[in-house]
């Protein structure tokens, strides 16, 4: 305790004699300054002082009273406390940062080792699919917040967009991995299987001899394998998720493209589709109006013959 | 516990058999890959009579005479090409027709660009195919046309014939969807799980890439990994390969889905299930199955997993004609148009099904033998020639070269036999 005040007490001292050394400084940077000079005359405007001189002055004056100000002891504490915070700043982002990686690796590893345990042959129902929505809580809660918060100034907007274009970007990865890995299930589970019947073969003294033949038993069990998980709910619910995070994805690199586009002499697809949208509009109406008119001349020329 | 018995020398030899011939395949797929292939597609010659905005009308030159008195169009889907009906000489749909005495017409759909976004399923049925429908009767002298359709294009074709069933004589329906509340087929499922509005409001229109993938999906197993497989073990036969390549193309040469057409498809058809029970409304009239009165042939695929029969067969039983056929085909969703088998059944059955009910239309007969596998002798009609000011309208039509070609910078395309089942 006595030792943290004595540091303390240090600290205060050596920001009191940089103070006074700063002061004491810009007060002779003023004093020695060309401006300052009796006898100084300015090339262009006799009798004026220049534009140069007097900003110059301007600033070393500046600075002085700055240096003055802070040799003020009040002033001087509420800096040491503000440099004292920096490093609780710093400790509080890198202690969060740390937290949620110790969280990913936790829940990854606890997660991972029960990867395989429940996928039996030819069942795809309540998959643990736990990893990948245990990464998206995780993300959503520790990093994807990062990518809200709200921009300002004039290019807040542009900002906002890129921002949410990264967002969806990590938030897609994951998606992918999870719709992938349910894609590769049936290898793995059609290899477990394929064993498992070439055994039952061999003892009963029927394996195949031709390479054909066991690939042939092969892609068979594995199409059944596809064929039961593209019905199962996990697989439809995994493929529905993919093509939601993909839409919104394609929606937000559209809106970032659409920024860059308007800065070059291109037209953007909004531009474009609603030239498409009136230009539909306008060649229907015409197609109807053009049918009528064909059938007024055909009922007059049947009226006059 | 007993060690499994596996015959590792057995596997060993073999795969040493294999290897020699894999080296052998190498070879001539080297050969092969490494010269010229003929894998053009839509090779039959036709003319361009009609074309409103990205919209064209095919119009094929028949080798011989017309025999059918009544011309067919057919509405192909907006989902990939019609060209598939052309795929190569000797897997035809189009030329059997043609061989049979059938003037074929057919819609070439595009490719929509952005500009097409908001163009609807009105404006395809109402718009686009009640002037080509028009265009045709105006410009072959006859009251009505028989009309055919492909998948979604059976669907608009459906519409089309209840909304305008004074234009059509006979109506055919090929894997065409037309009840959408169905577990059986996976992209029923699909389309009801996820937010089509929120695609068409990011995309504009459904890019057909995220389409396709959509479609490998489906069975990956087989479309990504055992295709593929087939391919290199295969791939020392040039017709083989040329086949490959040909269908290939077709597969992914696929256009994008005007946005408006695709919301209200999957909003209305396969979420709502309009169109089967008559409460559909397409410019602003109700779609009415009951007004179709006509005699209507429904095909559809046993093995088809992207329009399973559930999906098809109900059709027969909403409309208004009593004269209606079901024929399921032992094939997929593409089987139908392009496997061996389904060459000798499918587009011969269609001519049978056309004559038969091809009543005192066009009156221009001559006497002449059909060529090629037509199924029956009968009196041959020439087609009828217009006069030449009617030859091309003035609102749409434009020359023809001559040669049939891949119109646009895309190239042609379609979908893989070994696809279709599930």
């Amino acid at each position: 305790m006595e030792e943290n005040k004595s540091e303390k007490r240090d600290m205060e001292a050596m920001m009191q004699e940089w103070m006074k050394a700063s002061t004491d400084f810009w007060t002779s940077m003023l004093k020695t300054g060309p401006a300052s000079a009796p006898d100084f005359v300015p090339p262009d405007q006799e009798g004026k002082k220049s534009r140069y001189a007097e900003s110059m002055e301007a600033t070393l004056k500046r600075m002085q009273s700055a240096s003055s100000a802070l040799n003020d002891p009040k002033m001087a504490d509420a800096i040491l406390k503000g440099l004292n915070t920096l490093p609780e700043f710093f400790m509080k982002i890198s202690k969060a940062g740390w937290e949620a990686s110790a969280r990913i690796q936790e829940k990854v590893a606890e997660k991972a080792g029960k990867i395989g345990q429940k996928t039996d042959a030819y069942q795809f129902e309540n998959l643990d699919q736990g990893i990948f929505k245990v990464w998206r809580e995780i993300y959503e809660e520790e990093f994807s917040q990062y990518f809200k918060i709200p921009q300002l100034g004039l290019t807040r907007c542009y900002q906002e967009k890129l921002n949410h274009l990264l967002d969806q970007s990590n938030i897609l990865k994951p998606t992918l991995s999870e719709f992938l890995y349910l894609i590769y299930l049936p290898m793995e589970k059609s290899m477990k299987v394929f064993q498992d019947k070439i055994e039952d073969l061999s003892k009963e003294g029927n394996a195949p001899d031709k390479a054909k033949d066991y690939y042939n038993l092969w892609i068979k069990i594995l199409e059944g394998h596809y064929m039961n998980l593209f019905k199962s709910p996990e697989y439809l619910a995994a493929m529905r998720e993919l093509i939601n995070q993909m839409e919104v994805y394609v929606g937000a690199k559209n809106d970032v493209l659409q920024d860059v586009l308007q800065s070059l002499p291109i037209p953007t697809n909004k531009d474009m589709d609603n030239i498409y949208k009136d230009l539909y509009l306008m060649k229907k109406r015409i197609k109807v109006l053009e049918k009528k008119f064909t059938q007024k001349d055909k009922s007059k020329a049947a009226e006059s013959s | 516990m007993d060690q499994p018995k596996i015959s590792l020398d057995l596997i060993l030899a073999n795969i040493a058999t294999e290897a020699e011939k894999a080296q052998v395949t190498a070879t001539k797929a080297s050969e092969v890959l490494l010269g010229p292939l003929e894998t053009a597609m839509a090779t039959t010659p036709y003319d361009v009579v009609y074309e409103e905005d990205r919209v064209k009308l095919k119009h094929y030159r028949t080798p011989g005479d017309v025999t059918l008195k009544t011309p067919l169009l057919v509405t192909y889907a907006l989902i990939n090409r019609e060209t598939m009906l052309d795929l190569q000489p000797d897997r035809s749909v189009v030329q059997t027709f043609l061989n049979g005495g059938i003037d074929l017409y057919m819609i070439d759909w595009g490719y929509p660009t952005r500009q097409d976004r908001f163009v609807t399923i009105d404006d395809h049925v109402n718009g686009y195919m009640d002037n080509i429908v028009d265009y045709i009767l105006e410009n072959t002298g006859a009251r009505k046309i028989n009309l055919m359709g492909i998948c979604m294009g059976g669907t608009f074709s459906v519409i089309y014939t209840a909304l305008h069933p004074e234009k059509i004589k006979n109506l055919i329906t090929t894997v065409t969807p037309t009840n959408f509340d169905t577990d059986k087929g996976l992209l029923h499922i699909w389309m009801r799980a996820i937010d089509t509005d929120k695609i068409i409001d990011t995309f504009g229109n459904l890019p057909g890439d995220v389409m396709n993938l959509g479609f490998l999906m489906l069975n990956p197993a087989r479309l990504m990994i055992d295709k593929y497989v087939g391919f290199f073990e295969s791939m020392g036969s040039k017709s083989f390969v040329e086949n490959f390549v040909r269908m290939e193309k077709w597969i992914f040469d696929s256009p994008d889905v005007p946005g408006a057409t695709f919301r209200q498809f999957a909003n209305d058809f396969y979420k709502k299930n309009l169109l089967i029970q008559n409460k559909l409304e397409i410019g602003g009239r109700r779609v009415d199955l009951k007004k179709i009165t006509m005699p209507l042939l429904n095909y559809y695929g046993m093995y088809d997993h992207l329009v399973p029969p559930e999906a098809c067969n109900m059709l027969t039983k909403c409309v208004g004609s009593t004269d209606t056929e079901d024929v399921s085909l032992d094939t997929g969703h593409i089987g139908i148009y392009v496997s061996s088998k389904c060459q000798r059944e499918f587009a011969p059955k269609i001519i049978r099904w056309l004559r038969e009910r091809d009543g005192e239309q066009r009156p221009v007969a001559v006497a002449a033998e059909a060529p090629g596998d037509q199924p029956s002798p009968v009196p041959r009609l020439k087609r009828p020639s217009r006069p030449a000011a009617e030859k091309r309208p003035a609102r749409t039509a434009k020359p023809r070269p001559e040669r049939p070609r891949p119109t646009g910078p895309r190239p042609e395309r379609k979908e893989q036999i070994i696809s279709s089942r599930p």
